[in-house]
């Protein structure tokens, strides 16, 4: 059975309308974060030294200054390429949760384009229209709050579950919908309401009219897509994030894409307060480094920083252990650069796993000297020239599984990758 | 696995196969929503009581109806739409270029516009001026309004409003949309890229050919250190030619081009005052002269067109033929049969509400038949599929072929039709936060997402949103909820600051009224302007409005009370869906 929203609801009759308590103890949750551009794994978490036409993070070094040197350093067993001039971050992450740590290297994506990609990485498919991991893992474990998933991105793909989802929007303007003082003024000469907001008392009235209105749409229109239910479904959602999450836009700022601290704390609030099970967040910056590549150090030392601020948050709201934390990016680098010190699109990517249960300390998969992805052995990730790629559908078949969504759904066919 | 695998083809067949000649399994919408439905679709504003009656009347006249709504100046702004959800030329993410140099004194919204609609505009000339549709890839001229001929220098009076017809003037092939500047600011080249995400672009958008959606299977052996060796092997190594040997042959045509002249690039041109060595290391990258980024800006070069050959890249040619440079180029792509059938495919998902890769195969076929029998009319096309009877079903016999369903009104359509009935449109100034250099002004909240709320509510951001959300959200929810408080309160102030001769709603009424008669009278013309829905002022859903107001009227005041029914209104799934 596919994952749409109406056979959710069969599944789980207006879970999204009860109260939580019933569900919190067991909840799974997840956080992806996204290097949207493509990040060059040679610099970090798949180090290649000495490979014969891999440029690492050793080529950007300043000869002039000798506290700029880069080292390969294990951290519990994952070798990390660091430069505490600058990726500080870096080091201060692995120092700390490396322990907790799976390194996924050698994701086969099939794709060089950003939007292939990008759909490919988070949705596990390579068509259009499906829903997110964030989303699935949302429905799945945030039936009974206000939204399953929120996207703090403006990445995600809601696909047929989109009622379930909440989204901040690029630059926070969902703030102005839930805080009346983040709206943003009327343009001089613009026409806009000079009355001020409705009455609170005329919403119980309204919504009671609506309520009969849309019964009465109903009884004369089909509705094979479940729009209508749809709807419904959204009125009672977002009514709750007023009620619920209208605080948490004091971290946003109105018209400017959030920092990410900001973003990273939206996220752990929205989960500690229960308002949503997954959330979707970008790791800031412009990673698609066609030119300058040396701008990927700065944009890992971000990466990192706001990756330690995550999961200590979570880990400091006792989250950690069921929250499921995922950070990708929807392509790596090529490895050499070209000629104006970039490097392009390349098809094969890693990820990061650390937290919902799962054992650190581990590098699973592996990519050859040329960056290419290796096989392995779907049932353990480790690296078998007998096994079969780790490709994107494998991958996020294996997320899926590792909280608790029942990858068949939405992914038939596919061979879940585990970790060991 | 052999069972399973027989299944699925049985499946795919049946899914797939025509519908036999003749069977039309479809029940027709009632004549109000068939009406509303089609005028919608075309010009985001519902159909008046009289064309109802009109089509109640008379089945056929919705057809004839459809043609005159599409000589409507808003069918003109439904093409922009329409083509923008496939050439995302509307995005706002990432930085605009500023009001500096000869530009300043205008906004930044303005020059937005100026940039981000220029190759619509092109297309909506062709379809409004009744041109063939091939038009659009083989015109010799195009569309510019006065901000965008400062920009790039182009001979065009400053004294004519509006856009008007003109050419590039720097010595560049004129071939439609395929020779815009613009087009290729959205859509840049980056570093060994060498044009191949442009002529991806070209292929998908025209041809419905995404070659860089399929898989890249690398194997190893190719010196990826050496760009050329790179270049070589794309066109020689199995796992490459597949799709570079359609690819760079496409992309060879585009070098005259610069790769990339971003809004930010142009600021810091701007900001250093266009005169710096050559060799800066600074200079804004991807173009052969800093210059060029200056106004006004140069994105064609006469001198770079044939730069494919240093890098051993094949020469220009389409899909195997040879060619003769992009005139040539938008004569082969009209020519090509995927090109017509690209553009009936995409129309089809625009109005159905699907993605134009999940069009029937039957469907595409049907209304490319009518396209290519029109002579390419792309009025006919749209014609065809808003009168075609899926569009118009309300339901079906054949529950394999289902009907569309409600359709959700998109974010452009939504500020149109509420500008239409309350006069409101939904500006803001965003001024009022620290913008620096980087300052709009007036803000359109429903056709912008740097400070708006197109993709919350269901649009595309032309940036990481490729595809609507044809589906009702949570904050898509909240985003018609603020519209509709902001609209109603406008309408009411406004109408009522009117003599009531010259409103448009609320005639029937004062502040003061409280004739039963009167209010009702005024209700079921709210119901008629707001939502299409023509009810007799004793009917039920009147008189449920009616106690609605009158519950707002006991706890505030008539003006509080009016405003909460025109929001309620514009709450409603009529307002909605359509």
């Amino acid at each position: 059975m596919s994952p749409t929203r109406r056979n959710v609801l069969l599944a789980a009759p207006l879970l999204w309308a009860l109260p939580r308590a019933a569900f919190a103890a067991s909840r799974r949750r997840l956080v992806v974060m996204v290097a949207d551009g493509g990040w060059d794994m040679t610099l970090c978490m798949d180090p290649k030294p000495g490979a014969a036409g891999v440029e690492g993070p050793e080529v950007d070094e300043d000869v002039d200054d000798p506290e700029d040197r880069e080292a390969i350093q294990t951290f519990a067993g994952i070798p990390v390429w660091v430069n505490d001039t600058k990726r500080p971050a870096v080091r201060t992450f692995f120092e700390a949760w490396a322990p907790s740590l799976t390194v996924v290297n050698g994701i086969w994506v099939g794709s060089i384009a950003h939007d292939p990609c990008r759909r490919r990485m988070l949705t596990g498919h390579e068509s259009t229209g499906r829903s997110d991991l964030t989303v699935l893992a949302g429905a799945r474990h945030g039936a009974d709050l206000p939204v399953g998933s929120f996207d703090c991105a403006g990445l995600g793909s809601l696909g047929p579950l989109a009622a379930t989802t909440g989204g901040l929007g690029r630059t926070g303007q969902v703030a102005g919908l839930l805080d009346p003082s983040l709206r943003f003024p009327a343009a001089l000469g613009a026409t806009t309401d000079p009355r001020g907001d409705l009455p609170t008392a005329a919403a119980p009235a309204v919504e009671a009219w609506l309520a009969n209105r849309r019964a009465a749409y109903r009884l004369t229109h089909a509705d094979p897509r479940a729009h209508l239910d749809a709807l419904d479904e959204s009125v009672v959602r977002a009514r709750r994030l007023i009620d619920e999450a209208a605080d948490l836009t004091s971290l946003v700022v109105p018209g400017h894409e959030p920092r990410m601290d900001d973003a990273v704390d939206i996220a752990v609030g929205l989960l500690e307060r229960d308002i949503a099970a997954a959330v979707l967040l970008q790791a800031n910056g412009a990673w698609d480094t066609h030119v300058a590549n040396v701008n990927q150090h700065g944009l890992y030392d971000n990466l990192f920083a706001g990756l330690t601020r995550l999961v200590e948050g979570l880990s400091g709201a006792g989250l950690l252990d069921d929250t499921l934390v995922l950070v990708t990016s929807e392509m790596g680098r090529t490895p050499a650069r070209n000629e104006v010190s970039g490097k392009d699109h390349w098809g094969h990517t890693s990820a990061l796993l650390i937290g919902g249960g799962l054992p650190g300390g581990r590098v699973l998969g592996a990519t050859s000297d040329t960056l290419e992805s290796e096989l392995v052995d779907l049932a353990t990730g480790l690296p078998d020239a007998q096994g079969a790629l780790n490709k994107y559908d494998n991958f996020a078949a294996g997320v899926l599984e590792l909280v608790d969504v029942d990858p068949g759904d939405t992914l038939p066919g596919v061979v879940p990758w585990r970790p060991g | 696995m052999i069972r399973s695998v027989v299944s699925a083809f049985a499946v795919a067949m049946l899914g797939c196969a025509p519908p036999p000649p003749g069977d039309d399994p479809y029940v027709p919408l009632p004549p109000d929503e068939r009406a509303h439905r089609v005028s919608l679709a075309l010009r985001a504003v519902r159909a008046t009581q009289a064309e109802v009656q009109a089509v109640s009347a008379d089945p056929n006249a919705l057809a004839a109806l459809a043609w005159m709504w599409m000589e409507d100046a808003a069918f003109g702004e439904t093409v922009k739409d329409l083509h923008n959800e496939q050439m995302f030329m509307r995005n706002d993410l990432e930085p605009p270029i500023q009001p500096v140099g000869p530009l300043a004194g205008h906004t930044m919204e303005d020059l937005f516009a100026s940039t981000s609609e220029e190759p619509l505009e092109l297309i909506r000339h062709v379809v409004t001026s009744d041109l063939p549709y091939d038009t659009i890839v083989t015109s010799d001229v195009m569309l510019a309004d006065a901000r965008l001929a400062l920009l790039y220098g182009l001979d065009r009076s400053p004294a004519l409003g509006g856009w008007v017809e003109t050419t590039w003037s720097d010595g560049r092939p004129q071939a439609g949309i395929l020779t815009s500047s613009e087009v290729y600011r959205r859509h840049l080249s980056n570093g060994s890229n060498f044009h191949r995400g442009r002529a991806n672009f070209l292929s998908t958008f025209l041809l419905c050919e995404d070659i860089g959606g399929r898989d890249v299977v690398v194997d190893g052996g190719v010196d990826l250190s050496d760009e050329f060796e790179v270049a070589a092997a794309v066109g020689s190594e199995a796992g490459c030619v597949s799709c570079h040997a359609t690819l760079d042959p496409l992309a060879a045509h585009l070098w005259g081009f610069k790769p990339q002249i971003t809004g930010l690039a142009i600021n810091d041109a701007l900001r250093k005052g266009c005169h710096w060595p050559h060799d800066d290391p600074d200079a804004p990258p991807g173009a052969s002269l800093p210059e060029d980024f200056c106004f006004p800006i140069r994105s064609w070069d006469d001198n770079m067109v044939d730069d494919w050959a240093l890098w051993n890249l094949p020469p220009p040619a389409y899909f195997g033929a040879t060619t003769d440079g992009l005139v040539d180029l938008g004569r082969q792509i009209a020519r090509d049969p995927r090109f017509a059938q690209c553009a009936a495919r995409r129309a089809v998902g625009f109005f159905h509400q699907v993605g134009w890769r999940d069009v029937a195969q039957h469907d595409a076929d049907r209304f490319t038949d009518v396209f290519v029998q029109s002579g390419l009319d792309y009025k006919a096309l749209v014609h065809a599929i808003v009168t075609d009877s899926v569009f118009l079903a309300a339901a079906s016999s054949d529950a394999r072929r289902p009907p569309l369903g409600p359709l959700s009104v998109r974010p452009e359509q939504l500020r149109r039709t509420l500008q239409a009935v309350t006069g409101f449109d939904w500006v803001v100034d965003p001024n009022d936060m620290p913008c620096g250099t980087d300052c709009w002004n007036e803000t359109a909240m429903l056709g912008n997402d740097r400070f708006g709320y197109r993709s919350l509510a269901g649009g595309i951001d032309s940036y990481r949103v490729f595809q609507p959300t044809w589906s009702p959200t949570p904050t898509r929810v909240l985003v018609l909820d603020r519209l509709a408080d902001e609209a109603a309160g406008y309408a009411v102030a406004t109408q009522f600051a009117l003599p009531a001769a010259q409103r448009t709603l609320l005639q029937q009424v004062e502040p003061t009224t409280t004739d039963d008669d009167a209010l009702r009278s005024a209700i079921a013309a709210l119901h008629a302007d707001v939502l299409g829905e023509f009810l007799d002022p004793r009917s039920p859903p009147v008189g449920a409005t009616l106690a609605l107001w009158q519950q707002m009227l006991a706890q505030s005041d008539p003006e509080t009370a009016w405003e909460v029914v025109i929001a309620a209104l514009l709450r409603d799934p009529r307002a909605e869906f359509y």
